[in-house]
């Protein structure tokens, strides 16, 4: 499919195309272009009292960024939000450069130039296969639309997702993996200049999902919601962190992993062992090491990763009350002798590579691989 | 701080609150506002000028037919649930020999209109009847009297009581057989088992079948004139017509809505608040075995369709034959088809037209402070009497000068009494298109009315249709509103049988009732199927 912001061969000051090939977490080759979505403290109230969403978030041209966040904390409003499904109350949203919500302004969904891939697909039950695919066709209108021929497209766009022997049939004879690959060609067929994804992924199975990640890789500008922290973390350009209706953090997949901004971030987006310390004499301490606290705080949530830990002679005792063994990599949950340096509290995970062996309900002394996350109140 | 359930309001199952366009809400009050206007004006009537209604109740004995109102609206309902109750669990439950046709059979007098039911009851066992004329042989000049109480409210029952059935086979085949196995494993034996397992489950069922029946017999007119038992219809009707009584015919109309309301109330206020939709556990459907009670029961139910369906066919049918005969059957019947199926087709299109708005408020714009208020409103035909409605709509429109019977006219009192119909289908039609379908257009580029036609309109359109079908059935079985709203020459099938039935013209009466039965029956037979599908 073309590149949203193809250039002209005629037009001079442009760098070489052969620079501007999509690049995973290098979103910065599209420099110039208006950010393909720009909100601006973007407010959506309920009256049920629930909550506020307040979206700040900016996605670049090109690229696929994941909107990751547990269940409830208003990616889907976010995501509804761009859409133009739901009417924002404050604030500002621009696509391209383009205002199309704000103060006064609404700009309806039909008029985004938005393709949308729902959780549920909304496939339309009375129309077959390739009659849903062709449906953003027929009608015209929407922004950035070539011309050319419905039926050729329609069949471009099928056989792109694997779907060419099943133009003919009803959506209900699809499978859920068929039926989601028929969501994504629908929305992709009009070539929309921004792809909106609700938890595509999450009734697929992990080989499906896989190949989808491939289709979508090599598509338009998308923003995808998950709540599922791997998905975002592996197909994703960058990643924005939701939580409790706001973005916490945006940054690529590892920034956000390694620097979580947040304990939310820390929490959520991968495993993390979580001591809740005050602060003594100006330090913390924990069972792997104590740390002297900044000026002015009195408390510290010191987060290890379980692979942040290892097998240390002469490390913190304990002893391996559980192992689970997953092939790539094993976790055992060690306690920590009493008397440990810092107390000790709970079960500590440790995840190991898989050649280390190791005895279930053995005793175990740990040791730090890397700095633990400090997060200081 | 509830944050998780910030996107509770916009999940795809749900409508985002949105307020619904003016046009939509505009239709949907002027809907509300017509089916207020009789009830309304009714009150207003009595209320201004109380002294006037109170001596119309006063100057003839209005407790004792309120009283016979009430007690034979209670019998019929008491003999339809005795109808009603075994046969749903025969059919249902047992391995009764032929069940599917039986099941299939049993249903079919709903579509037999009570009118039909008593003329076929008093020419053949009224004095001078069919029966008598074949004992007259034997020296038999009189049978005891069918005219009366018990008359109507059983030939009543056997026409309603399929609603009963239809209520609560469902029911009965949702419960969970488990319960009952339990039971008995305790030691209770069966009759136990049904009054304290089987049948506090089915009393909801039980409770909104009754209520349909107790409805339909305080509504219904043809067959209780016929029947000779006055009733509140019947002394309205006769007020109306021949004494040109029109503040005492309200005054009864309005106690009559007020016996319908008070119905409702009490179906609502016994219902009890209990959800009692038991999970159906695993395990095949339990058919209990109906034993030594086999050949019994099969008697009993072939008993109860011989007098329900073969004997109106029988007696029809005789009817029809000498008809023929005497060269009567066809006279003027043609204008009547013709009558009946333009009421019939304009009620059906009028009706699922202004259910449209109303459904729409009710489906995604429940958070709208007026969607809920209008919906209650639009249900007001299900319990108002035909009679009543039309009564006062007639009262209304000669007023007016303009309408009163005018074709207009007669179709509104239709879309009032039958809205509610096609309001319940097309609501739960409208509910199995999820948001995200018509979002899902407009994100490919399709502007709000052209997402509804595209998508909702051919995802709904099958249920929209079988409610306006309902209507269609309804319309034309319909016949107090008919006769009193009707313009002068206007004669449908169901007018043309209660005349010449009323005046013993039985020949004349067949073939039009055989007609109006099998009209009824098609769309019951057309939603049958599209239910099957769904």
């Amino acid at each position: 499919m073309p590149d949203p912001l193809a250039v002209d061969p005629g037009a001079p000051a442009l760098p070489d195309p052969a620079e501007m090939r999509p690049e995973p977490g290098r979103p910065e080759r599209l420099n110039g272009a208006p950010p393909a979505v720009e909100a601006r403290a973007l407010r959506r109230t309920f009256a049920t009292g629930a909550g506020v969403l307040d979206l700040s978030l900016e996605v670049r041209a090109g690229e696929l960024m994941t909107l990751l966040g547990p269940s409830g904390c208003g990616k889907t409003t976010a995501l509804r939000l761009v859409a133009g499904f739901e009417r924002a109350s404050a604030g500002e949203l621009s696509l391209w450069g383009e205002r199309v919500a704000g103060a006064g302004l609404h700009l309806a969904p039909e008029r985004r130039g938005v393709g949308m891939v729902f959780q549920d697909y909304a496939l339309f039950p009375h129309l077959t296969v390739e009659q849903n695919v062709a449906y953003g066709l027929a009608g015209g209108g929407l922004l950035g639309r070539r011309g050319g021929d419905r039926a050729g497209r329609a069949a471009e766009v099928l056989a792109l997702t694997g779907l060419a022997a099943a133009g003919g049939r009803g959506v209900h004879e699809l499978s859920g993996g068929e039926q989601q690959r028929v969501a994504l060609a629908r929305a992709l067929a009009p070539r929309p200049r921004l792809l909106l994804l609700d938890e595509p992924f999450s009734s697929l199975d992990p080989a499906l999902r896989g190949e989808m990640r491939a289709e979508l890789r090599a598509g338009a500008t998308a923003l995808l919601v998950t709540h599922d922290q791997e998905e975002a973390l592996s197909i994703a350009d960058r990643v924005a962190f939701m939580w409790r209706g706001s973005i916490e953090q945006v940054g690529t997949p590892d920034d956000v992993y390694s620097r979580p901004a947040t304990l939310a971030a820390a929490r959520f987006i991968g495993d993390a062992n979580i001591y809740d310390r005050r602060v003594e004499r100006g330090r913390v301490a924990t069972p792997f090491g104590e740390y002297a606290a900044p000026a002015g705080r009195s408390r510290c949530y010191v987060v290890f990763r379980p692979e942040d830990l290892q097998v240390q002679a002469g490390g913190t005792p304990g002893r391996v009350v559980e192992r689970e063994y997953y092939g790539h990599d094993q976790v055992l949950h060690v306690e920590l002798e009493p008397g440990s340096p810092g107390g000790a509290n709970g079960l500590v995970r440790v995840r190991l590579g898989p050649h280390e062996r190791i005895t279930a309900t053995g005793p175990i002394a740990l040791g730090l691989r890397r700095d633990p996350l400090l997060f200081w109140e | 701080m509830a944050v998780s359930t910030i996107a509770a309001g916009v999940r795809s199952g749900a409508w985002p609150h949105r307020w619904p366009s003016p046009a939509i809400v505009a239709a949907a009050v002027a809907v509300a506002a017509l089916c207020a206007l009789p009830p309304a004006h009714l009150v207003w009537r009595a209320a201004l000028d109380p002294a006037a209604a109170w001596s119309t109740l006063s100057a003839s004995p209005i407790a004792p037919l309120a009283a016979r109102t009430i007690a034979y609206a209670a019998a019929t309902t008491a003999i339809a649930g005795a109808i009603a109750l075994p046969l749903a669990w025969i059919t249902t439950r047992s391995d009764l020999p032929l069940r599917r046709l039986v099941t299939v059979l049993a249903a079919l007098p709903l579509a037999i209109p009570s009118y039909v039911a008593a003329l076929v009851a008093v020419s053949a066992a009224g004095p001078r009847g069919l029966l008598q004329q074949a004992l007259e042989p034997w020296g038999v000049e009189r049978l005891p009297s069918i005219y009366g109480f018990w008359g109507a409210a059983v030939v009543v029952a056997l026409v309603s009581y399929p609603l009963m059935l239809l209520t609560l086979r469902p029911a009965i085949a949702a419960l969970d057989p488990r319960l009952e196995e339990l039971s008995r494993g305790f030691g209770y034996g069966r009759w136990t088992t049904l009054r304290r397992v089987v049948l506090p489950q089915l009393r909801p069922a039980l409770l909104s079948g009754a209520l349909l029946v107790a409805l339909y017999a305080l509504a219904d007119f043809g067959a209780v004139s016929l029947m000779r038992f006055d009733s509140l219809t019947r002394a309205v009707f006769v007020r109306y017509t021949s004494g040109f009584d029109v503040t005492g015919a309200s005054t009864l109309a309005l106690l009559l809505m007020v016996l319908a309301l008070a119905v409702v109330v009490l179906e609502i206020a016994t219902r009890g608040t209990r959800l009692h939709h038991a999970a159906r556990g695993g395990g095949a459907p339990a058919t209990a075995s109906l034993g030594r009670w086999r050949w019994p029961a099969l008697a009993g139910v072939t008993l109860l369709l011989a007098a329900a369906l073969a004997l109106p066919a029988a007696v029809l049918g005789y009817w029809l034959a000498r008809g023929l005969a005497g060269g009567e059957a066809f006279s003027g019947l043609p204008g009547a088809v013709g009558d009946t199926l333009l009421a019939g087709t304009l009620a059906a299109l009028v009706t699922a037209a202004a259910a449209l708005p109303v459904a729409l408020l009710a489906t995604r714009h429940r958070r709208f402070p007026l969607s809920r208020p209008i919906e209650v409103v639009s249900y007001a035909g299900y319990a108002l009497p035909g009679l009543t409605v039309a009564l006062s709509l007639a009262v209304i429109a000669v007023r007016m000068g303009a309408l009163y019977q005018s074709l207009l006219l007669l179709i509104a009192a239709y879309g009032l009494l039958f809205l509610p119909q096609a309001v319940g289908t097309t609501r739960v039609a409208l509910i199995t298109v999820r948001p995200s379908m018509e979002e899902a257009s407009r994100s490919l580029g399709r502007r709000p009315w052209r997402a509804f036609a595209e998508v909702t309109l051919p995802l709904a359109g099958r249920g929209v249709a079988a409610g306006a079908a309902l209507v269609f059935l309804t319309t034309v079985k319909e016949l107090p509103a008919t006769l009193l709203l009707a313009p002068t020459g206007f004669e449908t099938l169901a007018t043309r049988v209660w005349s010449a039935s009323s005046e013993a013209f039985f020949a004349r009466a067949a073939l039009p009732a055989l007609l109006l039965i099998a009209l009824s029956t098609l769309p019951l037979a057309a939603t049958g199927l599209w239910r099957r599908d769904a």
